[in-house]
């Protein structure tokens, strides 16, 4: 039979998923499984400098299955500004922009923005608006530090509270950006419809919706195309950016925003935890 | 033993690199396209030609046959004998 380093060899070019469950096989591919040749291809070219740039970079590692397996479960990079991850059964690396890595306008002025702990959130403060007529929400992030050959969507995480107000009146435009010259812009609104809520403005505030519409070119937008944030299952909802393809040997810079400037309203009440830039479509 | 070594005299004749740099005449989607064909055969001359490889230490040999491997566990067409 083929020695161990063929072994190696070969489950190298297989996914992470394929490693776990070769394993079980015979001792040869369990010992093949668990070689550093192996798990080496699997970790970011930058894997020593993100553990050292991490809030854990004392630790030691006895392999790199560990070191893996430990950037499987997350790790705070950059002053815990960032969160890193990889996928376990894939392989595909992810980013965490916090609240505080990315820009938000006016995000330093104590009247329109309060930064504090959520409980939920995985980071040590997020925003939440107080007030603003204009809300402009900026992140970016290099390809070279993803996965290559990967399509990725980039997705504000957000909440909105109890007490929000403005948000649901015109939908904010989202742009993708990427150095190599790709724009895509959408629109999406940042919170949920409330059926009795629209009724109820519907009666009062008709017209004045439409006009606002106008502005921010809806007319004719009928409710099936209505795009909104989603549920996940961290209790957060995530509005999501756009997506862009990276390449191998390519390191471009890629920039999200999200921008409400043409509605005039004010609006408040929704929490930013960050910008989360993950593949798309994981199997 | 000896239909081995001719395939892999065969794969080497076919990747061999020119003093200038360039590749014989073939394209890169041709040679791409020659490896997949060459590869097309029984399990056990892959195996074979893994070991050759791994010996001789020619390491794109090597990395096809793997490669080769690789894409049948992936798919789920590997049965290990």
């Amino acid at each position: 039979m083929l020695p161990e380093a063929c072994i190696a060899n070969i489950i190298s070019f297989t996914s992470p998923a394929d490693i776990f469950s070769s394993s079980a096989i015979s001792l040869v591919f369990r010992l093949a499984g668990d070689s550093d040749f192996v798990w080496e291809k699997f970790l970011p070219s930058d894997y020593k400098s993100l553990i050292s740039r991490s809030t854990d970079h004392q630790r030691s590692f006895s392999s790199k299955k560990e070191i893996y397996r430990c950037l499987c479960d997350s790790l705070l990079i950059d002053n815990a500004r960032k969160l890193f991850k990889i996928n376990k059964l894939s392989g595909k690396f992810f980013y965490i922009l916090s609240a505080r890595d990315i820009s938000i306008q006016s995000n330093d002025e104590a009247s329109y923005w309060s930064w504090s702990k959520v409980s939920d959130s995985r980071f040590l403060e997020s925003a939440e608006l107080i007030t603003t007529d204009r809300l402009e929400v900026n992140g970016r992030i290099q390809t070279g530090v993803l996965s290559p050959n990967t399509r990725y969507g980039a997705y504000l995480i957000v909440k909105v509270s109890k007490h929000a107000y403005g948000l649901d009146l015109v939908p904010a435009e989202v742009c993708m950006n990427s150095s190599n010259g790709r724009t895509v812009k959408n629109k999406v609104y940042l919170c949920c419809l409330d059926e009795k809520k629209q009724q109820m403005k519907r009666l009062l505030y008709g017209n004045r919706e439409e006009r606002m519409a106008m502005t921010v070119g809806m007319v004719g937008a009928d409710h099936e195309k209505r795009r909104e944030p989603k549920g996940r299952d961290d209790g957060w909802m995530e509005i999501e950016l756009g997506e862009f393809e990276t390449r191998e040997g390519e390191d471009d810079e890629v920039n999200m925003s999200l921008t409400e400037v043409k509605g005039y309203q004010l609006k408040g009440g929704i929490v930013i935890d960050g910008i989360e830039v993950r593949p798309k479509s994981l199997n | 033993m000896l239909l081995i070594l001719s395939k892999v005299i065969e794969y080497c004749k076919k990747h061999v690199v020119l003093p200038d740099g360039d590749s014989s005449s073939s394209s890169r989607e041709e040679l791409k396209a020659w490896d997949a064909e060459f590869m097309k055969t029984d399990q056990s001359t892959i195996f074979n030609l893994i070991l050759a490889a791994n010996f001789l230490n020619i390491k794109n040999l090597l990395d096809l046959g793997c490669q080769t491997v690789a894409d049948m566990i992936t798919e789920n067409q590997w049965a290990f004998e």
